[in-house]
């Protein structure tokens, strides 16, 4: 005869020690014994009375256990969590349809937040990669007043703080540039910074090879490069002999001096100024004539390594005082610009420079993210309340045979937690392929995203995730098992039924999910509607059927004026021949990248006090306005008889005009760029285009003819030109043919970023489009999560009452009747749902204020929208168990019993 | 409703009304309720026990190990005097049922 009590002892699982086990057992071991008796009895083998006797316990068991290790009676913490973590996987084992619905739960909702946390962690939590970090400060000058937050520094004004300043114990100022690279072949255009040759030091970063710059050779005329890790290994093919090789930037030649190591980056990337990692580093080589010229240019960003025991805030009040010293030096005619205003300089965190613009939409993200989780905890936490009913007999017999309720409850802990803990494991792969396809997504600004990747921190988060998760959706069917409440209705149909205190926490769940869909709907709704608008926005140009393409022309084969504008007009002589072409034209800078900011004085000084008097300026060449799409308002545009010699003239954009010349003509007017400078007059008025970014209003814009400009700006700073074309047709086909052409005007001329347009137009959305893609796909999750949510509930309930509903019909309801109970009851639950849903959108919408364009906070559309989405999904996810309802056959329901 | 106490009541009932009739240990009770039913009502250990256990706990039934000789001990069950008067109302409860029952469904004629 078989040892029941230890047959029993290993099926219905470990339980307390409390005197009314051992009974049970012996009684229940009575019971198999006499089952194996009478089988043996009637005939049938031992295996057959042995299988017989176990089915006696057949809900606590459908395929064989496997053998549980021996243990004591007083078994140690560790051991009994390993027992009960056992037993919570054998659970899952026992009902895979249950465990893989909330297994996929839980590793979506935990894999969308490791994912969405790594970028977090990344951008905002790790300490940037340079040594102490924290005492590396940003110093910009600032003139709020005129429309400059933050205003880079100019050189004169840079060297006066840094030698007046105390704060820091070195100092460091860099720009962005570009090069074009050749070596043999064809050129490349790279990115490229000039610093400081002290901003290795303030960086406390050494080169893999070589040495950075010396002191000595910041200074004009000393040809020497330090190169990144990636430009070494495309370039160099990571030799050792790149040290002291030369390289041609811009035609003159440079010797390497440095090699820096993988994973350096400088600048960070993110800042709208001089914010894009460089290739190459040169010396920044400033000259006296720069240094004579106060007020010519802010084009600088400093860096600084606040000395030891220097608070940020201090080395910020510090600056604060210097200020007004760095303005007394000012001469008449820069003071004038400032208008009344004052100068104002700004040190802060390099961190907050980097990440600062990300900080919030990362933040939106994280939230939405995490109440996608909560919908998901309360998902499964209602399949485990409903399976509960389910098992509600092998519980019923547990706690029967003694287990006492903190016995119980850890053991729903256990089932809990190896659910979330495989989830998790789940999630984690997932997030790493999120990872990696958000990677291609993010749009380019976004800082440090490179950084991303499952560290240790984004490891214990996603383990701290899981486990909190469990938590929460463990937490209340543990306690409904060990109030008891499963095993009070015990029937000989072997069906459960469902306790009161049990509906209302499924009911409770299910409204919750669906809170937390409609917060998330509501929250991409509004993106949505803030993207259409965007979308939707006129740049004030036509990017259709339109390409770009830059070029630079170096001073080593482009020395003169004359050089640069000969070659100019060449390269749009040859571009005009591209069959396809119907008109093409040429800016010094494009929408959307338009930089050089000035000042201006208007003829008259109409409105000083109240507006900044300054604009953005472009020099055009050729059809440049219907090239670009930029319609013409009053006047003309700037023509062929606007040659060099010609009466200086400028078209001006139709901000300008309206804020300098309210009410009055604006053709004829005058203005200039400093007193005693020619004056220019307008001859026409153009349509605005956004210079900047595409959700900020446009500036008022000023362009004036490359032709007529002297030979300081063009010898300098206008080297460079993009040219529009406008194709007749597909200008996809016109960009190979305007490659050769920009070539056989010169070999050595490197063409960048030849594009259709309209890529600037949606790379201008980008960000935008990142942020609503992921949080519309968070809302659609959390909406099919709710969506299945009440749906399991609602059949759950239908299948437990189909007697009930069965006598009701028989009693003389009718199927309609029966199909709106249902639904209604689903309705029910959507609507309590959607009200504390709506409430918590309220609250959170104000936090988007600061992400949405073209839309109001509580915008209507978004509002009505979203709920109206919930219902008509509550309604279908409804309607399935409500239609299985209404067909229960009265006759087949009762026989059930 | 007396649906949903009949619900409540109906394993309890076929329990009571065996003890009502005398001692008897929990095997016993199980195959009764099969032979009785001819089969259409099963209990197994699982499902019978932590009912017994409840009966119990609610002072219903009592059970009481019992040797006999040549036997080994047993569990038997007693009904108790609360609980006679519980089977009364349980059977009050469904036969009001039932006739409610035939007289709207017309279940004697089905």
């Amino acid at each position: 005869m078989p040892d029941w009590r230890e047959e029993i002892r290993r099926r219905v699982g470990p339980a307390g020690s409390a005197r009314r086990e051992a009974e049970a057992r012996e009684e229940l071991a009575e019971h198999l014994a006499d089952r194996y008796r009478e089988s043996l009895e009637r005939g049938q083998s031992e295996p057959q009375a042995f299988a017989a006797a176990l089915a006696e316990l057949e809900p606590l068991r459908r395929r064989p256990a496997t053998r549980e290790r021996a243990s004591s009676q007083r078994s140690s913490m560790l051991e009994q969590l390993w027992r009960d973590l056992h037993h919570g996987l054998r659970l899952m084992r026992r009902a895979p349809a249950f465990t893989a619905v909330a297994v996929a739960t839980l590793a979506l909702a935990i894999g969308a937040n490791t994912a969405v946390f790594s970028l977090v962690n990344a951008v905002l939590l790790r300490p940037l990669p340079f040594p102490e970090p924290a005492r590396l400060l940003v110093v910009t000058e600032s003139v709020p007043a005129l429309g400059f937050p933050v205003l880079p520094f100019g050189v004169p004004d840079y060297e006066d703080y840094a030698r007046m300043q105390r704060s820091f114990e070195s100092l460091a100022l860099y720009q962005n540039a570009r090069y074009d690279l050749s070596a043999g072949g064809e050129a490349e255009r790279i990115a490229a910074a000039r610093v400081s040759a002290s901003l290795f030091h303030v960086l406390r970063v050494a080169p893999l090879l070589g040495r950075t710059f010396t002191e000595g050779e910041d200074r004009p005329g000393t040809e020497v490069v330090v190169i990144s890790h990636g430009l070494w290994q495309r370039r160099f093919g990571g030799s050792p002999s790149a040290l002291g090789a030369t390289l041609l930037l811009d035609r003159v030649p440079r010797a390497v001096v440095g090699i820096m190591p993988a994973g350096f980056q400088f600048p960070l990337r993110g800042p709208r100024i001089n914010g894009d990692p460089a290739e190459v580093w040169v010396p920044i080589a400033v000259t006296d004539a720069q240094r004579a010229r106060r007020g010519g240019e802010y084009n600088y960003t400093a860096i600084g390594r606040l000395r030891p025991g220097v608070t940020p805030e201090a080395a910020a009040a510090e600056a604060t005082s210097i200020a007004p010293r760095i303005q007394q030096t000012y001469p008449p005619q820069l003071l004038q610009f400032l208008n009344g205003s004052n100068l104002a300089l700004l040190a802060f965190p390099l961190r907050d420079l980097v990440v600062g613009q990300t900080r919030a939409p990362l933040l939106l993200l994280m939230a939405a993210v995490a109440l996608v989780l909560l919908v998901a905890c309360a998902n499964v936490a209602n399949l485990l309340l409903a399976r509960g009913t389910a098992r509600q007999r092998e519980l019923a017999l547990r706690a029967a045979l003694g287990a006492d309720r903190g016995r119980l409850l850890r053991q729903s802990a256990a089932e809990s937690l190896a659910l979330a803990l495989v989830g998790g494991a789940l999630g984690l792969a997932l997030a790493e392929a999120l990872r990696r396809a958000a990677l291609v997504a993010v749009p380019v600004e976004l800082p440090l995203v490179e950084q991303a990747g499952l560290d240790t921190k984004v490891l214990l988060a996603t383990l701290a995730v899981s486990l909190g998760s469990a938590l929460v959706f463990g937490i209340a069917p543990g306690l409904v098992a060990a109030r008891g409440e499963l095993g009070t209705a015990l029937r000989q149909d072997g069906r459960g039924g469902t306790s009161r205190a049990l509906k209302r926490a499924l009911r409770g769940f299910a409204a919750a999910q669906f809170a937390g869909a409609l917060v998330l709907l509501t929250a991409a709704a509004l993106l949505l509607r803030s993207f259409a608008a965007l979308v939707a926005t006129d740049p004030g140009f036509q990017p259709r059927r339109a390409i770009a393409l830059s070029t630079f022309f170096p001073e080593r084969g482009y020395p003169k004026r004359s050089d640069i504008l000969a070659v100019d007009q060449r390269l749009l002589e040859r571009l005009a021949t591209v069959p396809g072409v119907e008109t093409l034209g040429a800016s010094t800078d494009l929408p959307f990248a338009s930089s050089e900011r000035r000042a201006l004085i208007v003829d008259g000084g109409a409105d000083r006090a109240t507006a900044p008097p300054v604009t953005t300026q472009s020099w055009v060449l050729g059809d440049y306005f219907r090239a670009a799409g930029i319609p013409l308002r009053a006047g003309r545009l700037i023509g062929p008889q606007d040659a060099e010699g010609a009466a200086p003239v400028v078209v001006v954009s139709d901000s300008l005009a309206r804020r300098f010349w309210p009410g009055q003509d604006p053709i004829g007017q005058r203005l200039r760029w400093v007193a005693g400078a020619p004056w220019l007059t307008v001859v026409g008025v153009v349509g605005d285009v956004k210079d900047g970014r595409i959700d900020e209003e446009a500036n008022p814009h000023t362009y004036t003819p490359l032709l007529q400009e002297g030979p300081r700006e063009i010898e300098g700073s206008l080297r460079s030109i993009n040219v529009i074309l406008r194709a007749r047709g597909e200008p996809a086909a016109v960009l190979g043919a305007a490659r050769r052409e920009v070539v056989a005007v010169d070999p050595a001329l490197a063409v960048a970023n030849l594009r259709l347009l309209d890529e600037d137009v949606r790379a201008a959305v980008a960000p935008q489009r990142f942020q609503l893609t992921l949080v519309a796909a968070f809302a659609v999750l959390g909406l099919v999560l709710a969506a299945v949510g009440v749906y399991g509930i609602l059949a759950h309930f239908v299948g437990e009452q189909t007697r009930e509903i069965g006598v009701r019909m028989a009693l003389g309801a009718r199927a309609g009747d029966v199909l709106r109970g249902v639904v209604g009851e689903g309705l029910r639950l959507a609507a309590v749902g959607a009200a504390v849903g709506l409430a918590a959108s309220f609250a959170v919408a104000r936090l988007l204020r600061g992400m949405l364009f073209g839309v109001g906070v509580y915008d209507p559309a978004a509002f009505l929208a979203a709920p109206a989405l919930l219902a008509l999904v509550a309604l279908v996810a409804c309607g399935v168990p409500a239609w299985r309802a209404s067909r229960v056959d009265p006759v087949v329901a009762l026989r059930q019993d | 409703m007396p649906d949903t106490q009949a619900k409540k009541g109906s394993a309890e009932i076929v329990i009571l009304s065996l003890l009502e009739e005398r001692i008897r240990h929990g095997y016993e009770i199980c195959r009764l309720i099969d032979e009785r039913s001819e089969g259409a009502l099963r209990f197994n250990a699982a499902s019978l026990y932590p009912t017994l256990y409840r009966l119990e706990d609610r002072g219903l039934i009592r059970g009481r190990w019992v040797e006999k000789a040549g036997q080994r001990r047993r569990r038997y069950y007693r009904i108790t005097p609360a609980g006679r008067r519980a089977l009364a109302a349980r059977r009050r409860d469904w036969r009001d049922f039932l006739r409610a029952l035939e007289r709207v469904a017309r279940l004697s004629h089905a």
